[in-house]
């Protein structure tokens, strides 16, 4: 059999390669104009505009609340917000998850990195179709975006972990923190500006870290496994800060089911609903927080800033929240929402997230 | 060979429903067909081609690499941490290539020279590739890599749209193609994968090209790993794991028996554009990842079961033309 008859299936698939190069060469020419997925390319800001939002995954409070205050804002617009993720952290599922929305029309994202570094590339891509970037929560990189809100600047939560340890220990003591996974933007950002602020400031001078632990994910199991070898190997340490919801819950668990509530402070960012148990049993005393839903909304508001042109995301422009009242882009595109809330028994109850 | 048994081939079969999916997908989603849609195909699905790639000869041969997916993490980490102490990141990507052919050759060792079941060393190796990462990362990520990487993995050839990855795919599949259809080493493959003792008792020399076929398992993953990098600029002990499963099916997909001794690497290349299209048209159309995972799945169940179906056809001829009573000898099929 010749050579070419025996191959001709090599030949079936360069033709298709080719036909497909040849298609992205042929729409290449009209995809600025006649943009696919309906309703031309040229006002992005009308009603009906169809944006998407990416938390790091789904089904924990802090995330469904940032979609709802997000949702109760863009009412005041008209857009169409649609909310997706994965259901355990994944950067290249959020990846694809990007992808799936851009050729899908929308013309905004919001997205809380999972990896920063990861989906950023996506993203760059993206904002070259002219789709608008707000990060939030948990940063990209800062060309994947043109403007990130933060619920709370990571000084004063460093800070308020710092002292809701410090109160319950005397200032005095060895501790750990019981983080995220490794490449979560924020968790590394507060981390960094906690040891900075321990080496720094003479009121923590007597406090020691002793280590920070990075579980593989960002789950329960993961999170209760880590705390349990943590107290193992380090037994005399006198609390645990865990700067996340999914960490502080998992921690106070196993401190209450070791039966060890007196001997280790548990606190961190918690998440009000879920702690309460812990709160009222007197297992954990204090931790901390900001409102999520008010960090959607103040997105919501960039975005719509950013849809309309009214800002690009430069240090010092300043936008309105309907109702909220109005910020200032702070340096690198910066935004924060609020202050960081700390909760105990005694206000606990005012919080129904 | 006839016109109908030319019809009936597996790939004919793959070409159909490629057609089918892009027909109803861009019908669906007309986003599917936009530029920025197929280049997104083309540069999330690098990994996964040269994964099938390399783990298909190791089919054809009648063994089994789970670990490929392992290799890549392994050989992605490796790459990460000789860049991060200062070395140029493509002769880092190089000695990459060559980890990933003794990480490919150790499976070889065990499964060809100790005579161990493929499908329990690779296994191990998979748990023991993946754990060697770790150590050297510690759970840290390595990232930001240099603009040339990034290129390969997302960016286009200067002038035109189309992505740079995907024409170096293009050109390892080709090299491959020669490998394993033209070159002597393939007619020693398919001979290894049709019937181990006969190939044997024939004067093929059977250990040598299995090992081999492990290496080129293990070169490819490390390729994968290049990609890898280049596209998501991270470098983690945990990456690409969920490859290995849509990898495998590719290659079952594209026709390689799992019995060994069938199959094109063409064949491949075209299971997973389908699959890749396949899953970009559903998540378009609003499917979850995990229904998408179920319909790669019933996929696959399909495709062997016509595989089977189409195969059974001549038998079923020769029954028919049994009845008639007045009939010639039936020739064999």
């Amino acid at each position: 059999m010749s050579v070419l008859r025996r191959h001709r299936w090599l030949l079936g698939l360069l033709a298709i390669v080719a036909a497909l190069a040849l298609a992205a060469c042929g729409s290449s020419s009209k995809s600025s104009s006649s943009s696919s997925g309906g309703g031309g390319g040229s006002s992005s800001s009308g009603a009906g505009t169809k944006l998407f939002m990416l938390p790091k995954f789904t089904g924990i409070p802090p995330f469904t609340q940032a979609n709802q205050g997000a949702q109760q804002m863009a009412k005041n617009w008209g857009y169409k917000l649609s909310y997706g993720g994965p259901t355990s952290a994944s950067a290249t599922q959020q990846v694809s998850f990007v992808n799936t929305a851009v050729s899908g029309g929308s013309k905004g994202i919001f997205l809380s990195a999972d990896d920063p570094s990861a989906v950023t590339p996506a993203l760059v891509r993206a904002q070259q179709r002219g789709v608008k970037v707000v990060s939030f929560d948990s940063d990209v990189l800062p060309n994947g975006r043109s403007i990130f809100v933060q619920g709370a600047s990571a000084d004063s939560i460093a800070q308020t972990e710092l002292n809701m340890l410090g109160s319950q220990i005397g200032y005095s003591g060895s501790f750990a923190i019981l983080s995220a996974q490794a490449t979560d933007t924020n968790q590394v950002q507060w981390n960094k500006v906690l040891v900075n602020d321990l080496k720094t400031d003479p009121k923590y001078k007597n406090m020691h870290l002793v280590t920070i632990v990075n579980p593989p994910d960002d789950g329960t199991p993961s999170a209760v496994q880590y705390t349990q070898s943590l107290l193992k190997e380090h037994p005399t340490i006198k609390g645990i800060i865990a700067p996340t919801t999914v960490a502080v819950a998992a921690a106070a668990q196993v401190v209450k089911q070791q039966g060890v509530c007196s001997k280790y402070v548990v606190t961190g960012l918690g998440d009000p609903q879920q702690m309460k148990s812990f709160v009222t049993s007197g297992c954990v005393k204090q931790f901390a927080l900001w409102s999520f839903s008010k960090e959607g909304e103040v997105a919501m508001c960039a975005m719509h800033g950013l849809l309309t042109k009214s800002i690009t995301g430069k240090q010092g422009e300043k936008f309105t929240c309907p109702k909220i009242g109005s910020f200032t882009v702070g340096a690198s595109g910066t935004v924060t929402a609020g202050p960081a809330v700390v909760f105990s028994k005694a206000n606990l109850s005012a919080f129904t997230f | 060979m006839t016109f109908l048994r030319r019809l009936t081939r597996w790939e004919t079969g793959l070409l159909v429903m490629i057609g089918i999916v892009l027909a109803v997908g861009s019908a669906t989603s007309p986003g599917l067909l936009s530029t920025y849609n197929l280049q997104t195909i083309a540069i999330n699905n690098s990994v996964l081609a040269c994964l099938a790639f390399g783990v298909a000869p190791v089919i054809i041969a009648a063994d089994i690499d789970i670990s490929v997916a392992s290799t890549l993490a392994l050989c992605g980490v490796f790459m990460a941490k000789l860049w991060g102490g200062g070395m140029d990141i493509w002769l880092a990507a190089l000695l990459a290539v060559g980890l990933g052919g003794v990480l490919g050759l150790i499976n070889g060792v065990f499964v060809v020279l100790l005579d161990l079941p493929a499908l329990a060393v690779t296994l191990g190796t998979m748990g023991a590739y993946t754990g060697v990462a770790f150590l050297i990362l510690k759970g840290a990520a390595i990232v930001d890599f240099p603009t040339g990487l990034l290129n390969l993995g997302s960016g286009t050839i200067a002038g035109t749209q189309i992505e740079l990855s995907t024409v170096v795919v293009v050109g390892l599949l080709l090299v491959l193609t020669f490998v394993v259809h033209v070159s002597p080493y393939g007619r020693a493959l398919f001979a290894v994968g049709a019937n181990r003792q006969a190939a044997l008792f024939s004067g093929v020399a059977v250990t040598r090209t299995r090992l081999i076929a492990f290496v080129i398992a293990g070169m490819f993953a490390a390729l994968a790993a290049v990609f890898y990098l280049g596209n998501y600029d991270t470098a983690q002990a945990n990456i690409a794991s969920d490859q290995l499963l849509p990898a495998i099916t590719a290659v079952i997909l594209g026709g390689v028996s799992a019995y060994g001794g069938t199959g094109t690497i063409p064949g491949v290349a075209l299971a997973v554009i389908l699959l890749a299209l396949l899953q970009s048209a559903l998540g378009l159309a609003g499917v979850s990842g995990q229904a998408q995972t179920i319909a790669v799945g019933a996929l696959l169940i399909f495709a062997i079961g016509s595989g089977a179906a189409i195969q059974a056809l001549p038998g079923l001829g020769r029954i028919a033309r049994r009845r008639v009573p007045d009939s010639e000898p039936t020739a064999s099929p």
